[in-house]
């Protein structure tokens, strides 16, 4: 537990985040097709492991430590996941009016 | 429930020579002498290392339910925006992104002093500490100023939540459930800011008392772990609704 970051560390580490910060920044504003929200998120999940590893101290941290942050990152893609498939595959009568897929389902049914 | 026997105290300090001489008389730079008795472990912790990790893993824990409490509101809108993408898309065009951007960078920087002022605690250099501290309860006091703005700016233009929304040049259908959720999340994250600077003034004042040490300072650890948390959250808000494409 002693085996602490160095200041120089926490520098370089936060100078990294903000380069992050102006990429994702920057990739907002050009047309990736598809690949725009991924991105954006990938960069997120990069600059979170980051603040973990270092400001949290993550990297000289104990098993039971990460352990709890492993979980409940395991639960968090668990529920977003779930539910994300749970929206894509769900029935239309149970879509809430004017959403695209309502529209979609309603002028699949029109004569 | 502090060990209260003067052969105990000696007992402790003599298991952790190093730690013991750095929370005693030589420190003499502020009014009050720390109380010896502050920098023991608690009577049910075998040694000082074990009861900083056992502080420090109930914080983790504690973040664990705080991660799954902003997840459910994440999952509200992962359908949410499935269900109206170009609503989502117009609105997040609408919101200030130089604005989020800076907000953003100013809480990445507070984290950096918050994690710097751990580290000067551990050198035993207190005033520096201090200022680190000062310095990320601005970073946070920035961020709400900032969103205030933003908030300010939401509500004249009538860019609101659910029925209270009266804004024209926005999809209606779709965008008040985005202004509902964006509200609410960076709202919810902004009232963690809040707790985090309030937190961070107690430290300040506990610190300017003498009552953290090299050898403890598990409250400041504990503070930081939230603190970097509030950061990480929102640094997952910032592309999720001020960068859609």
């Amino acid at each position: 537990m002693t085996s602490e970051v160095s200041a120089r560390g926490y520098l370089v580490n936060w100078i990294v985040l903000l380069g992050l910060t102006a990429l994702t920044f920057g990739a907002a504003h050009v047309d990736l097709g598809g690949w725009n929200t991924p991105l954006a998120l990938a960069i997120a999940l990069t600059k979170a492991v980051l603040i973990a590893l270092v400001f949290m101290n993550l990297l000289h941290a104990s098993f039971t430590q990460r352990f709890v942050l492993v979980g409940a990152g395991l639960l968090v893609l668990l529920l977003t996941g779930v539910v994300l498939l749970d929206a894509r595959t769900r029935f239309p009568l149970a879509t809430p009016p004017g959403s695209q897929r309502w529209l979609h389902a309603h002028a699949g049914q029109l004569p | 429930m502090r060990p209260k026997s003067p052969s105990n105290n000696r007992r402790r300090f003599g298991a952790a020579p190093s730690s013991a001489g750095a929370a005693g008389p030589a420190d003499s730079d502020c009014s009050t002498r720390i109380d010896p008795a502050e920098a023991l472990p608690q009577i049910q912790f075998q040694d000082a290392v074990r009861q900083r990790h056992a502080a420090s893993l109930a914080v983790w824990v504690f973040l664990s339910t705080e991660v799954m409490f902003f997840a459910g509101l994440i999952a509200a809108y992962v359908v949410y925006r499935y269900d109206y993408p170009a609503a989502f898309s117009a609105c997040s065009h609408h919101l200030e992104r130089w604005v989020a951007t800076f907000e953003t960078a100013d809480l990445l920087t507070s984290s950096l002093f918050m994690a710097l002022a751990i580290h000067f605690i551990q050198k035993n250099a207190r005033r520096l500490s201090v200022l680190c501290l000062a310095l990320a309860f601005l970073g946070g006091a920035a961020f709400l100023v900032l969103h205030g703005h933003e908030y300010a700016t939401d509500a004249m233009e009538g860019a609101l939540p659910g029925r209270f929304y009266r804004l024209a040049e926005l999809p209606a259908v779709g965008a008040p459930m985005f202004f509902a959720l964006y509200f609410f999340i960076t709202g919810l994250h902004a009232i963690h800011v809040a707790v985090g600077m309030g937190l961070i003034g107690y430290l300040v004042v506990q610190l300017l008392r003498g009552r953290y040490s090299p050898a403890y300072f598990n409250p400041m650890e504990g503070v930081g772990l939230y603190w970097h948390f509030v950061d990480m959250v929102w640094v997952f808000l910032y592309p999720l609704f001020y960068l859609i494409h």
